[in-house]
């Protein structure tokens, strides 16, 4: 690493967590400043040995940022430096962002946001002037995520302000990291100034998975797992201190609830973690979980990165992590004495994740990574930057192409799509009419300039807010906060409904603007909110994993120790149903009184599945229109329909068969309305919705309008927005994964098809039947659909 | 004749038209309500791109239903404009001078803020916040104001406003749900949908008895309990 970062080389370091990864890059950094060598290609020292910036750290996450600051400023202090490290994210005061504008510290710990809301200053390129190497932290979780392509968008103008800039990324273990670095440091990158660095000290964990003493104990569907609680509690207490991870915010809320009741004395040791908590809460946990006062702390990802300074002892995970590289990253928690065994222990929240733990165990065995996929030609995050650009200092048009084009996720941008987006930034899009009063950004002087304060200040607010519901803050009545929730939650609550939130149970007592006003009640229970975002999906390895194991169970191989616990169930499946192997595709047939259902178990992972129900409805029109309601998981999916639904005709006129995958999947995503859906993020990033800020949703009440709203205005009146078609190969590349679906498709024409007929769900179909996520998909007209419905009650 | 359903409520004979319109023939009357015009303007002034085809449509439709049923007026149930000036109203000045031989008439609503000066340009009589024609009471919002809790005789008026932009949830087998907007009808007042492209819904749940009319991609269908249309078991 010291070669490569004395040499001027940009790189990537992978390493793992826990292994010291923040020193690892920091210090050859530090000593190649100290040797004053010049960076590649630079004829002498940088200008700025004057007191400015020096180095930029970008780290996903503000909770990181501080833990980040205090090792970066203690390097500095062992060194005599005399340097200061600051941070600028979300959390810092505004007074000191501004004393930053006019004294820049040595080395700036920032956000992907707060990259860019500095991007948005006035004057922004002189404080960069003798900038010499940026570092992006956790790079792997950043890239595949817009966020990523933010970071892209920003050193794309940094790598043009500093020519000689050093760009060094640190990643943990990935399937594709030679491409992580080419994303991070550009396509264009002269491969001899590109270094990988491995720190070879892979170390897999120890997996055990927490066995119901009979299937009885384990539930056939469902995500929460409390039933096995007492499993849990043993080890609790074997060890110091344990994290207990959850898949999702509304889980850990109820497993602290759960493992405070079975054992009281946890109070006041116990403590939860997730990302809708007050920054003060999570900051709170993280401080005690370092100096050692807590006995476990429940969390979500939100945990995931930068522990690093933290040791436990032992890591609970809660359901399946639905991908290795996230279950691998997670044991790293624990054991992170050099030499020491990281252990996992694994609950399965219903009985068939028994059989995804068979599957990761194989995979701990087979010691492979996922990989990360990067997007391309995000048109909503470049029209962000683009205002964020103009907002500043403006932008000559063909200077910023060039910087555009040389970043991975937009380096195929046509002259077209560039033309689109300037004159959607300019005119608002296509314009039929001689006059209109459209303003954002205008054009003067062979710049794009914003010169309207109202949009300034906007744009500004608009930087980096987090895409979901929009969210209320949960105060007590006394004051303080405690976190935020999501609207659509609490507008399902009367005023004196009790609710869990961070632990507590909390009683609405009025909802004023964006505050959810409460205090704590003295009932023991409430609902638990659910929050939304993406729910996670099967990796494709992970799919064929799952695959073999059930492959293993027919043949009657020798099966783990979670395969003979699942062995009842199995016994069930087989009896009412059968158990695919790699070369059978399963198809059930039921009939309910909700309905007829067909489940169709490809075991490809839920996002797959999702694009499959579509496909295959879309198929059946043509001979069979009707409406369905499809759910899925990531071990198959459901048809329900209020008519039988015609299964061997369909497979006979080739639903599942790869030819005009495409053609058909985006026919299907308009009637699924998925891209709807999709559009919402895309609406908030480039400006078309404002979500609401907390205190400031006033000033823009006047111009909401939901996404759904102006998705259906592009559909009818401007099909060929930009924005509008991102969300359908949003839709057809991350949310139905269609290349993955393709090879899926084609194994399944490989595979002898069986169709069964059942009385009752089999134990394969009862997960799916339970879902409460539901797609609907239509392919009658609307008249005769309408025909077939009543008004609601 | 244009796509719609005729319906005889409370004593009258209406017909409901698909675009969101409501014809009283004995008066040779429009009704619309919630044409929110200058909304897609307010919006791309402030920045927000929205398409300026979703303010043409609009009048388009406009123009088809003159032509269609030639009413004498043509009455707006409120919220005819959005906000303050903007270019639309240049563009439905425009569109009134093409049209000059109807009467425009307005209830305002609490979106019409314009002001007597801009109706006067338009030709647009003002008929109050609550104007009553053969004992039916015409107003923007339905809960607002000091109607109806008047008088004795008063009681007796059938209220037909817009204001709501009402939508009704339907729901079929296999748990399938649809949210479109209509027309409804009570024992003693009526809501009409929101004509404005650029508009939103909002739910509401009708009672038994209560006529429901949807607007479903150019038609227009009869959903209430009960009605021959919906095959409830």
């Amino acid at each position: 690493m010291l070669e490569a970062v004395l040499s001027g080389c940009s790189g990537l370091l992978n390493a793992p967590t826990g292994s010291g990864k923040t020193y690892a890059a920091w210090i050859p950094l530090l000593c190649r400043h100290m040797a004053g060598l010049p960076f590649a290609g630079a004829e002498k020292k940088p200008a700025a040995t004057a007191a400015g910036l020096t180095f930029l750290w970008i780290t996903p996450l503000r909770a990181l940022a501080k833990d980040i600051r205090i090792a970066l400023q203690a390097a500095c202090d062992a060194y005599d430096l005399g340097w200061s490290v600051e941070l600028r994210t979300g959390d810092t005061p505004t007074a000191q962002k501004q004393a930053q504008m006019r004294q820049m510290p040595r080395v700036l710990v920032i956000t992907p946001e707060s990259l860019h809301l500095f991007l948005a200053r006035k004057g922004y390129p002189k404080l960069l002037v003798g900038l010499e190497a940026v570092v992006v932290d956790e790079w792997h979780e950043l890239l595949g995520s817009k966020r990523g392509v933010q970071v892209e968008l920003a050193l794309s103008r940094l790598r043009r302000l500093c020519p000689n800039l050093s760009v060094w990324g640190i990643s943990a273990t990935i399937g594709n990291l030679v491409q992580a670095a080419e994303v991070l440091l550009g396509p264009g990158m002269d491969p001899a100034r590109m270094a990988l660095v491995r720190a070879d000290s892979r170390r897999v964990p120890e997996m055990r998975t927490l066995l119901p003493d009979t299937l009885a104990d384990i539930a056939w569907g469902g995500h929460l797992g409390t039933r096995l609680l007492d499993k849990v509690m043993p080890v609790l207490e074997e060890a110091g201190t344990t994290l207990v991870f959850t898949n999702t915010r509304a889980q850990s809320e109820i497993w602290y609830q759960k493992l405070l009741e079975a054992d009281p004395s946890l109070a006041g040791r116990m403590a939860m973690h997730h990302g809708s908590l007050d920054r003060e809460i999570r900051e709170w946990v993280e401080e005690a979980l370092g100096a050692g006062d807590l006995k476990a702390v429940v969390c979500t990802s939100s945990l995931d990165l930068g522990v690093d300074f933290r040791p436990v002892d032992n890591v609970v995970q809660i359901g399946g992590p639905k991908g290795v590289a996230r279950f691998i990253q997670r044991a790293g928690r624990s054991g992170h004495r050099p030499g020491a065994q990281s252990r996992i222990y694994f609950l399965p929240t219903h009985a068939l994740e028994l059989l995804e733990a068979s599957a990761l165990q194989e995979a701990l065995l087979q010691d492979y990574v996922e990989k990360r996929v990067p997007l391309r030609a995000c048109f909503d995050v470049l029209v962000q930057y683009l205002v964020t650009l103009a907002l500043s200092e403006g932008f000559v048009a063909d200077e910023i192409l060039a910087e555009l084009r040389s970043t991975y996720c937009f380096q195929d941008l046509s002259d077209d799509e560039w033309r689109w987006c300037l004159q959607f930034i300019t005119v608002g899009g296509p314009s039929l009419r001689q006059y209109d009063e459209f303003r954002r950004v205008s054009w003067e002087e062979g710049l794009f300039r914003v010169t309207d304060q109202r949009v300034a200040r906007r744009h500004r607010l608009h930087i980096g807010t987090i895409v979901g519901d929009s969210s209320l803050r949960v105060r007590y009545t006394s004051g303080g906060s405690l976190g935020t929730i999501e609207e659509s939650f609490i507008s399902r609550l009367k005023t004196g409904d009790s609710f869990w939130f961070a632990g507590k149970v909390l009683e609405l007592v009025q909802v004023k603007e964006m505050d959810a006003l409460v205090r704590r009640s003295k009932r023991k229970t409430g609902a638990v909110p659910q929050w939304g975002g993406g729910r996670m999906t099967f990796t494709s390895y992970l799919s064929r994993l799952l695959r073999s194991e059930l492959t293993r169970v027919v043949k009657g191989g020798a099966l783990r120790e979670e395969l003979v616990a699942l062995g009842p169930l199995l016994d069930i499946q087989r009896k009412r149903s059968l158990i695919p192997d790699e070369q059978t595709l399963l198809i059930e047939v039921l009939e309910t009184e909700d309905g007829h259902h067909i489940f169709v178990f490809p075991f490809e992972g839920r996002q797959v599945h999702e694009g499959m129900a579509g496909l295959m409805v879309w198929r059946m029109s043509r001979f069979h229109p009707g409406t369905f309601s499809m759910a899925m998981n990531d071990y198959g999916f459901e048809l329900l329909s209020d008519q039988p639904i015609p299964v061997e005709r369909a497979l006979a006129e080739g639903v599942f068969e790869p030819r005009n995958l495409s053609e058909d999947l985006l026919n299907s995503v308009n009637a699924a309305e998925m891209a709807q859906r999709r559009f919402r993020d895309i609406a908030t990033i480039s400006g078309l919705t404002f979500p609401g800020y907390p205190g400031k949703l006033k000033k823009t009440r006047h111009l909401q309008a939901s996404a759904g709203l102006i998705y259906r205005v592009f559909a009818d009146y401007d099909p060929q927005n930009l924005l509008f078609r991102q969300a359908l190969s949003e839709v057809l590349d991350h949310q139905m994964e269609e290349a993955r679906m393709r090879t899926a498709l084609l194994r399944i024409s490989k595979q002898t098809i069986r169709v069964l007929k059942t009385d009752r769900p089999s134990p394969f179909a009862f997960p799916i039947l339970v879902e409460r996520f539901r797609e609907r998909m239509s392919t009658e007209t609307l008249e005769s659909r309408i025909r077939k419905m009543q008004l609601d009650a | 004749m244009p796509d719609g359903l005729p319906l005889s409520w409370a004593g009258h004979e209406w017909f409901a038209d698909a675009s969101g319109a409501l014809w009283w023939p004995s008066q040779r009357s429009l009704l619309l309500a919630d044409l929110h015009f200058g909304k897609v303007g307010h919006f791309r002034r402030e920045g927000v791109p929205i398409p300026q085809a979703a303010f043409d449509k609009s009048l388009r439709r406009l123009d088809q239903l003159l032509n269609a049923y030639q009413p004498d007026n043509l009455i707006i149930l409120g919220d005819l404009f959005h906000s303050r000036y903007n270019l639309e109203l240049e563009y439905f000045r425009a569109w009134r001078r093409r049209h000059k031989g109807v009467a425009l008439q307005l209830v305002p609503g609490n979106h019409d803020v314009l002001g007597p000066k801009a109706w006067g340009d338009l030709g647009l009589e003002n008929l109050g916040v609550q104007h009553t024609v053969e004992g039916v009471e015409l107003v923007h919002d339905p809960g607002g104001g000091e109607a109806s809790s008047g008088g004795a005789e008063q009681a007796a008026a059938f209220r037909m406003s817009g204001h709501i932009h009402p939508g009704v949830r339907l729901v079929g087998g296999g748990r399938q749900s649809l949210v479109l907007p209509c027309f409804w009808f009570g024992e003693r007042q009526a809501l009409l949908p929101a004509f404005g492209a650029f508009t939103g819904l909002h739910r509401i749940s009708p009672g038994a008895g209560d006529c429901v009319l949807v607007l479903a991609e150019g038609k227009i269908l009869d959903v209430s309990r009960g009605a021959a249309g919906s095959t409830q078991e």
